[in-house]
């Protein structure tokens, strides 16, 4: 009976560890994510207070902030209209059109491209335009990086539509293109809304495919103008050894802000429905 | 010998929605309770809470007394609790990564056994009382999917005997099951009130009637009616029992 | 005129759509196609041995693999070990124990944390975690003189990895374990199971393919991860022997040494080095996958 009490107390105890360092190791996995919004919070809107208040630097890096945020704009919004528009007309083709061989093929080849690390666009788009360099050129890598992606999610989104619906609405003669349209994109249009702006946020931020075209190619040579603001952040960042660090802050807070709005937008559109 | 189980007041909820109306009934020792009513009425939520179950998931919250042999379970280490009052599942649910002796011994060894020959004296103790010892004593070894889903479900019954326990709940026991292992499991019950008392939840009223010793009318969460199985299947009080048990509903 | 039938609609319906999974799946044919003519040169150049000779060396036209694949596999495997252990737990507490908004804060916050962009961890990384190892190693003394005062090397690159691929690995483990069948779990809460018995017992046993599938895709983002590891490894393509030492692994290379004017056959070895991390990245990521059923993955997020 001895033995029986002992051996609760050590199963209890054995549980309390488990509990405590389960906690231990949640707070751990959280404390980067607080120390990275805290610095960049912090010196991000102390450097904007104090940039603010140089009324001659002010002009320049305000300048130079804008034009970066508009050309992050510009290639994050046509690089998205792009890659959607062919990415969900793949997905589209692969979830309702495929047969099962067919839908196999696209699926494992887009699921090996969408792994692929985002730097390889990149490259890719250098050697194919032989180092020009030009906001397309930039736009076409993302559309690069981003497609298998979007196929892949939208494929996804699409598949998990029930059968039931698709069936229902051809049983009533409706024709293939009918049941897309008035069936299938209306129950998937939320989640594939979400999904593509999650795809979207991410790229919205991916400063390697553009690394080594808009830095590498000619027209860097001139100026710092070809620099959406990723990328602007990252040669701030490399360039010049002794950078003003507020400017990095400030740029990296800004493009944080930008994506975790997107985020935020992608999440509460794909909320789940209250009934 | 079992002890007796009484619920008073036991009311359950997930998150907002309500599942069980300050259900009071008692469960004497050494029969069987049975637990009828159409599905949704929060017959098995009931029985979740008689073992402390139903606080594991996640939204969920009961309030009220569940008491063992007078000693209320929600003062006792929930562990302890489901050691005494044993759960048999809708589904058989041995443990498919086991052999059938560790699903026998899984409990023992939980609470601290390690003596060998002890355990494989309890495990075919146990094995046997859940009827089920003759058709596996030479495939011990064996995973427990290489059983029928019937003899599963007696593996499930020899895993929870095996612990001692003096409560048997079972939760629809014979739901997936055909009618031949529906019947070995009846037989099974008849077998074990002696020892146990034994709480069963079950959506077959023909079950109810040849099984149970009492029986409980459950309804969108409340408990309309009990009494012994007779008087409630042939002079039952209230109208929707009434209805509920000459099949005019559910 | 003619009316074009139902049917003919379908068909160039059908068509148009086809073209566009055509031009998907011609544009990565195009992309590895690419990257292997490109890299002839230096393929005709070294052949196989780029793939063991330890030396970078623009100066002297001598171009091996193997200190950036030492610095790719030691970074992965500082990340992994850091993001198995903290990802992992973190999975399990957030589907076992805690109070339900607290799990949900936690899961918002990881949520985040897998949206940041590189660059952004590049901030982070430079300004903030190389410091703190600069300080580290200097009262460590194992190195010294000013490579150590920066913090730069293959620690910090690792622990910033390992930050940047935990997402993946809690994401993908948390799945695992909402898809675990949840009444064996119960069977053995009913049996008197303690939440730590109940996990070891009846959990666990169900997640380990989606734990190694986890490991897997998180070694694939860490080796294609190029910004942020850029700034603070060191940029040295050597093999030191220590975590404190700089370093260089592949993608590294690709983010900081591919800008335009490079000799050509620098270039070549460049892009060799970019098709050695397609295959790898490929083969780690195709291992992930393969242990991680394709329902098991909600579509509305995934950080890989």
């Amino acid at each position: 009976m001895v033995t029986r009490v002992s051996y609760k107390t050590v199963r209890k105890l054995k549980n309390a560890l488990f509990v405590s360092v389960l906690s231990a190791m949640t707070s751990l996995a959280v404390l980067p994510l607080l120390s990275l919004l805290w610095s960049i919070g912090f010196h991000g809107i102390a450097a904007l207070v104090s940039l603010s208040g140089a009324p001659l630097s002010r002009g320049v890096a305000s300048a130079v902030l804008v034009n970066a945020l508009a050309q992050s704009l510009v290639t994050t919004a046509s690089s998205a209209v792009i890659a959607v528009s062919l990415g969900v007309a793949a997905a589209i083709y692969s979830s309702q059109y495929a047969g099962l061989r067919v839908g196999r093929v696209i699926r494992f080849t887009v699921d090996i491209l969408s792994g692929a690390p985002s730097i390889l666009a990149g490259m890719v788009l250098f050697a194919l335009l032989s180092g020009v360099s030009s906001l397309t050129a930039g736009v076409l890598a993302l559309v690069l990086c981003m497609l298998p992606v979007v196929v892949r999610t939208a494929d996804q989104v699409l598949v998990a539509v029930p059968v039931a619906y698709i069936e229902g609405s051809l049983a009533l003669g409706a024709s293939r293109i009918q049941t897309i349209f008035a069936t299938v994109l209306p129950i998937a249009h939320k989640s594939l809304i979400t999904a593509l702006l999650f795809v979207t946020a991410r790229m919205a931020g991916e400063a390697a495919p553009l690394l080594i075209i808009l830095d590498g190619g000619t027209a860097s040579k001139g100026g710092r103008w070809f620099q959406p603001l990723p990328l602007r952040l990252y040669s701030d960042l490399t360039h010049g050894g002794s950078f003003p660090h507020q400017i990095a802050y400030v740029e990296a807070l800004i493009l944080l802000v930008t994506i975790v709005t997107i985020y935020g937008l992608a999440r509460w559109i794909g909320r789940p429905d209250r009934w | 010998m079992g002890k007796a189980l009484e619920a008073r007041a036991v009311s359950a909820r997930f998150h907002e929605q309500v599942i069980l109306r300050e259900v009071t009934l008692h469960m004497p020792v050494n029969q069987v309770t049975a637990i009828i009513g159409p599905p949704g009425c929060g017959k098995s939520t009931f029985i979740r809470c008689l073992n402390r179950l139903h606080e594991t998931a996640p939204g969920a919250t009961m309030s009220g007394e569940v008491l063992l042999d007078g000693h209320s379970v929600y003062d006792m280490d929930p562990t302890e609790v489901r050691r005494s009052v044993a759960m048999i599942f809708h589904r058989p649910n041995p443990f498919p990564t086991m052999s059938i002796f560790d699903n026998v011994a899984a409990g023992l060894r939980l609470h601290g056994l390690r003596n060998r020959a002890k355990l494989a004296e309890s495990a075919e103790q146990a094995l046997r009382r859940a009827a089920l010892w003759d058709e596996v004593k030479d495939r011990l070894h064996l995973y427990s999917s290489a059983l029928s889903l019937g003899q599963q479900q007696r593996l499930c019954i020899a895993r929870a005997l095996a612990i001692e326990p003096v409560v048997v709940l079972m939760d629809e026991p014979a739901s997936s099951l055909d009618p031949l292992s529906t019947l070995v499991i009846e037989e099974l019950i008849e077998e074990l009130k002696r020892q146990y008392t034994i709480v069963i939840v079950t959506h077959n009223l023909q079950q109810a009637a040849r099984v149970a010793d009492k029986t409980a009318f459950f309804l969108d969460g409340e408990m309309i009616e009990q009494g012994t199985t007779t008087a409630l299947f042939t002079t039952p009080q209230d109208k929707r029992t009434a209805d509920y048990v000459t099949g005019r509903f559910g | 005129m003619k009316r074009v039938s139902a049917q003919g609609w379908n068909g160039l319906f059908a068509g148009v759509l086809a073209v566009c999974v055509l031009v998907v799946i011609g544009a990565g044919i195009l992309s590895v196609t690419t990257l292997i003519v490109e890299s002839v040169p230096s393929i005709r150049q070294f052949g196989l041995s780029f793939l063991w000779t330890p030396v970078w060396d623009p100066v002297h036209r001598q171009y091996g693999a193997l200190p950036l694949l030492y610095g790719s596999f030691l970074t992965a495997a500082i990340a992994l070990l850091l993001a198995g252990v903290i990802g992992v737990t973190t999975a399990v507490s957030l589907t076992q124990i805690g109070v339900p908004w607290i799990r949900s804060v936690i899961s918002l916050l990881l949520e985040i944390l897998a949206v940041i962009p590189s660059v952004v961890y590049g901030v982070w990384a430079l300004l903030v975690v190389a410091p703190i190892f600069g300080r580290w190693s200097g009262y460590a003394g194992g190195s010294s003189g000013e490579f150590a005062v920066s913090g730069f090397g293959v620690l910090a690159a690792g622990v910033v990895l390992g930050v940047m691929v935990m997402p993946t690995v809690v994401a993908v483990t948390r799945e695992a374990i909402a898809s675990a069948p949840k009444d064996i779990a119960e069977a053995a809460m009913a049996l008197g199971a303690t939440r730590q018995e109940t996990v070891a017992l009846a959990v666990m046993p169900f997640v380990r393919k989606g734990i190694l599938g986890s490991l897997y895709l998180g070694l694939a983002r860490a080796f294609g991860e190029a910004i942020a590891v850029s700034l603070v490894i060191g940029n040295q393509p050597r093999i030191g022997g220590s975590l404190f030492a700089r370093a260089d692994s592949l993608a590294s290379m690709l983010a900081h040494t591919l800008t335009g004017s490079a000799p050509p056959l620098q270039t070549a070895a460049l892009y060799e080095i970019g098709l050695l991390l397609f295959l790898m990245t490929t083969v780690f990521y195709g291992l992930g996958r393969s242990y991680i059923a394709r329902e098991a993955i909600s579509p509305r997020f995934q950080p890989w």
